[in-house]
């Protein structure tokens, strides 16, 4: 009697505590815009801890255009695409570039931005684009990146031997050309841009080769109404004056 | 460098302190997980039979052989491919950090178990306890009393694990450290400020914990 | 004096250890009143055959009953049952560490016999007072001496009023001047009629105290006598040869 007691009790307690996490149940249809916090312009952290940036407040237009509810869900950029996949997020607005490997796994909206490619340096170092492509140039980059997987494939495999050191995110690889520790980082020039803007004593030195893409919100290949809804939400917001307000009050450059 | 670097911590530290909170709730539900599964695995890994033993022996090696990052990855990905449950990230941190912990606070457990004298398990069936009786009322108390400063430990090493869960997306401490270094461009300020938080949060615990030890302490007996 | 029914009979134990056999075939029966001990070197299988008796150490073959009741084992409520009535002394006490000396006589008429605990508190008062310990009550074991501590490990043996009592070694581990405050409660329990089988190497207190001493060696019964026969004729030399090896260690007379 008292061990069946004790141990009912038990079980009862192990649930509660297995089920606390999902207390949050599912009310609204909200969709889930998956973010990476670290990649100002397009999605980052305010000072208030909320989310921003030029995705950010461009999808919260359409949200309201369209009618519907939006999160913003901070996610690691290295999982971004499985997390998707997984229905742990419903799209990705942030910044992200076009490629025929990620059309295999997703669908893309129209285009709304162009990623331009550019390595960056010490405001005062003399290096140069060719000169950086000469044996044991340290390069920074993203881990996970359209950029990382074309400078892996075009360059590295390809002959060059300078060496490649991937970061979780841009401003961290950017964090180490100022510590010294990379000779340059692989960016946008949106990156860019907004770095120097805040500051930071670096410089564009030019193009390292990679073509220029274009920049898509990205949903499941099944999620077709959501894909609709967005590019008519897109192609509304970008005939409006706010469109370009926007792009420049996030210093993002057509 | 220093003046914008304080003011970044300024700025960032409500939404730095909001994330320190997720990690104590991460390392409270695993904690508390962790011991409702572990207290029947470390009774079955002493009184169970052989076939009990070498369950519970599986379990271990399992959750104590595999990283926290796979883990992790395998109960958030892999769970809800094979299952179709859609658990939150912070839910997963707490299911996995939790069965991991259970491994650890059996083990803990078992030793505190094992430490008492035999005598303790012979004098409480020579009254006509059962087994049962023996374990629930004269073993465990003591053996709950031996564990805290296991625990303490324990909560150290959880506490330091659930800064993983960012790799989930989990908006703890780490990660906010990083998403605030992100926008203001001040990395070592940020770290060694989340740093700092996680280092007062080991003290305050580990303290608490020996005062509980203290607290429930028998007179000359516990050291 | 006179004897009344039996009370407990074992026969033919056997038990091996790790391949070697510690009791070979010990059989012996103890009656209503009747105080047995049993003496000789160690390592002769006394405490194994103590602990045999209450299926403790669950003995190879063999048999045991109570009040010619056959005791069956392998039916766990019968043998919770049985060991109820059956009181055991420990050499080291083995009072339950975490509880007062109250607490530790209480928790067998709560636990066990499912008393009501004012009732319980009760009895346990009675039986501390009557070992001596009623100033001690709320005292732990650590802050009890070694004397103390028998005392209470008695009194929660005499609250499950048992039929018969084990005493393995009681007063071995004490120092020598505590030995005497034990001693005097087992004589108060001897005068009050209770039934005991003890093992113990105070020869001089064995013989003014037994009916009938019993000396082991090597897993058997060699001799067995009422303790003037014992220790004084020739019949039993290994038992003779065994206490005047005793007087000169200890200093102790037979």
């Amino acid at each position: 009697m008292l061990k069946k007691r004790f141990w009912i009790g038990w079980l009862v307690f192990v649930f509660l505590m297995a089920g606390l996490g999902n207390s949050a149940f599912a009310q609204d249809k909200v969709y889930i815009n998956g973010i990476d916090a670290n990649y100002p312009p397009f999605s980052f952290i305010d000072k208030n801890g909320n989310p921003d940036g030029l995705d950010v407040k461009a999808v919260d237009w359409i949200a309201e255009e369209m009618g519907f509810k939006v999160k913003h869900q901070p996610t690691e950029w290295d999982a971004i695409i499985p997390s998707l996949k997984n229905k742990k997020i419903d799209m990705i607005a942030s910044g992200m570039t076009v490629t025929e490997e990620r059309k295999k796994e997703v669908n893309f909206s129209i285009p709304y931005n162009e990623t331009i490619m550019v390595l960056v340096t010490k405001k005062d170092a003399a290096l140069t684009v060719e000169k950086a492509k000469t044996k044991d140039v340290k390069w920074g980059v993203q881990r996970g990146t359209t950029e990382a997987k074309w400078i892996e494939e075009n360059m590295l495999q390809k002959g060059f031997q300078f060496k490649l050191q991937h970061y979780d995110s841009a401003p961290l690889a950017v964090e180490d050309v100022i510590n010294g520790r990379v000779d340059c980082a692989a960016v946008s020039t949106t990156t860019a841009n907004e770095i120097i803007d805040k500051g930071i004593p670096i410089k564009i030195i030019g193009k390292y080769g990679q073509p220029d893409d274009v920049v898509a919100y990205a949903v499941r290949k099944e999620d077709t109404q959501l894909l609709n809804i967005l590019d008519e939400g897109l192609k509304r917001l970008m005939a409006t004056p706010l469109w370009k307000e926007l792009n420049e009050k996030y210093g993002v450059k057509k | 460098m220093i003046p914008q670097g304080l003011t970044a911590i300024k700025e960032g530290l409500p939404y730095l302190l909001e994330g320190a909170l997720v990690n104590i709730a991460v390392v409270l539900g695993a904690m508390a997980l962790g011991f409702a599964l572990g207290l029947p695995l470390a009774v079955g890994h002493v009184y169970g039979n052989r076939k009990t033993r070498g369950l519970i022996g599986i379990y271990i090696l399992f959750f104590r052989g595999i990283p926290l990052l796979v883990l992790l990855f395998l109960f958030y990905f892999g769970l809800f491919s094979l299952s179709g449950i859609n658990a939150s990230a912070f839910t997963v941190a707490i299911v996995v950090l939790g069965l991991i912990s259970a491994a650890y606070q059996s083990q803990i457990l078992r030793g505190a178990i094992l430490s008492l004298p035999e005598g303790q398990m012979k004098a409480a069936l020579s009254i006509g306890m059962s087994k049962k009786k023996a374990i629930f009322f004269v073993i465990l108390p003591q053996a709950l009393r031996l564990s805290i400063p296991g625990w303490s430990n324990e909560y150290s090493i959880l506490l330091k694990d659930s800064a993983v869960a960012y790799a989930l997306g989990v908006a703890e401490l780490m990660a906010r450290a990083h998403h605030v270094a992100s926008r203001t461009y001040q990395h070592l300020y940020l770290y060694l400020t989340a740093g700092f938080i996680f280092l007062l949060l080991t003290y305050l615990g580990t303290k608490g914990l020996n005062v509980l030890y203290k607290k429930v302490g028998i007179p000359g007996y516990l050291r | 004096m006179t004897m009344g029914q039996t009370i407990l009979r074992v026969e033919n134990i056997h038990k091996e250890l790790g391949g070697k056999a510690i009791l070979n075939g010990v059989s012996l029966s103890v009656r209503k009143g009747e105080i047995k001990v049993l003496i000789g070197p160690s390592g002769a299988g006394k405490s194994t055959f103590l602990q045999s008796i209450n299926f403790l150490v669950m003995p190879d073959q063999g048999r045991v009953w109570l009040e010619e009741k056959p005791i069956n084992p392998t039916d766990k409520k019968a043998l919770y049952e049985y060991r109820q009535q059956v009181g055991m002394i420990f050499q080291d006490f083995n009072l339950f560490d975490h509880l007062t000396a109250l607490a530790n006589v209480e928790i067998g008429l709560i636990r066990v016999k499912g008393m009501k605990k004012n009732v319980a508190r009760g009895r346990a008062m009675d039986e501390l007072e009557r070992v001596g310990l009623k100033n001690q009550v709320l005292q732990y074991p650590a802050q009890l001496s070694g004397g103390q501590k028998q005392r209470v490990s008695i009194a929660r043996a005499l609250a499950m009023d048992p039929k018969v009592m084990l005493l393995d070694e009681p007063t071995s581990a004490l120092d020598p001047e505590l030995i005497g405050e034990v001693h005097s409660v087992i004589r108060d329990l001897a005068i009050r009629g209770m039934t005991m089988l003890m093992v113990t190497h105070q020869i001089r207190f064995a013989r003014s105290l037994a009916s009938e001493i019993v000396f082991m060696e090597n897993g058997r019964i060699l001799e067995k006598g009422p303790p003037e026969k014992m220790l004084s004729d020739a019949e039993c030399s290994r038992t003779r040869e065994f206490c005047s090896k005793i007087n000169e260690m200890s200093g102790h007379l037979c």
